[in-house]
């Protein structure tokens, strides 16, 4: 059961926000984003490296597919950074605010089959959301 | 289907909380224009960091509270005379209520009377509509402390009455 004197202060209404503030408030503010950019020399570069290996390959074996295919180069292991942003922020119930930040990878990797020479070259883009402390300083 | 612009969210949520975020933003800093540069700054960051959506509103009070004791510290050089003109210009914190009776202006006087601990309690839970624990883990203080300074906060609001109303 609520105490009366709780019920009237319920009844209570903070006073408005004033003019001059109501207008700085009109709009909300842009979103924050972080985007990093891909840079296209790098693909580029990952690319034409590729090619290179796979005429080496090619050459030297003949054309022939016989065994599974191996890893022989790996872009930026764990991933190249491409896109962050803020999608929550939560309280523990400590003092400590989080904020959940998902992130966007692409992982470049060469396949070539060690007998043989073919050669690919595959993308996978892979999404992580992972807590992070927010600082009010 | 309806689509609603992300400034129509941003003024529901205002119309809906910016009252009661600046009350606790005036009680928490020494001026007018103090609290209005106070929670603009702390709207404009809890709703960027939410992604562009109405952020948890025991965040916007935990936020509100840090930002004021930062900018306290940092104007701790101020002068006396300044402080007090600042003082005296405030406005009322609450809205008058014509319809009622006197007991709505005791109660928003005492209320402003009461020490600045309980008054917190108070704020974050009538007006703030925040739970003990969350008042507990923006004031810093045990859950049952923050209870206690509520319960006795209502205590003294209600010895106040029984002077005044007598």
């Amino acid at each position: 059961m609520k105490d009366s004197i709780e019920e009237q202060l319920r009844q209570l209404r903070p006073a408005r926000l004033p003019k001059e503030l109501q207008a700085r408030l009109a709009q909300p503010p842009p979103a924050e984003t972080k985007v990093v950019r891909f840079p296209a020399w790098r693909l580029a570069a990952g690319l034409a490296a590729a090619a290179c290996v796979a005429l080496a390959v090619f050459l030297n074996q003949g054309g022939e597919v016989k065994g599974p295919p191996q890893i022989v180069m790996s872009q930026f292991p764990g991933g190249e950074l491409i896109a962050e942003r803020t999608v929550a922020v939560v309280n523990d119930g400590g003092q400590r605010a989080w904020e959940i930040v998902e992130t966007e990878r692409v992982e470049t990797q060469t396949l070539i089959a060690d007998v043989g020479g073919y050669v690919a070259l595959t993308q996978q883009i892979r999404h992580d959301r992972t807590p992070r402390e927010i600082h009010f300083d | 289907m309806q689509i609603t612009s992300n400034t129509d969210v941003w003024q529901r949520w205002l119309s809906e909380r910016a009252d009661a975020f600046f009350l606790y933003a005036r009680q928490q800093t020494r001026s007018e224009a103090d609290a209005q540069d106070v929670l603009q700054e702390v709207l404009f960051e809890t709703w960027r960091k939410a992604g562009g959506a109405p952020p948890d509103n025991a965040v916007v009070y935990a936020t509100i509270r840090r930002r004021a004791m930062d900018l306290a510290r940092s104007s701790q050089r101020r002068s006396a005379r300044e402080e007090a003109a600042l003082g005296g210009q405030s406005e009322p914190f609450m809205l008058p209520d014509f319809g009622a009776d006197d007991t709505h202006a005791h109660l928003a006087e005492a209320v402003g009377k009461l020490p600045e601990h309980l008054r917190e309690a108070v704020t974050l839970r009538i007006w703030g509509d925040l739970s003990f624990p969350e008042i507990a883990s923006i004031t810093g203080v045990p859950e049952n402390t923050a209870a206690s300074r509520f319960r006795y906060a209502l205590e003294q609001l209600r010895t106040h009455l029984g002077t005044v109303l007598k």
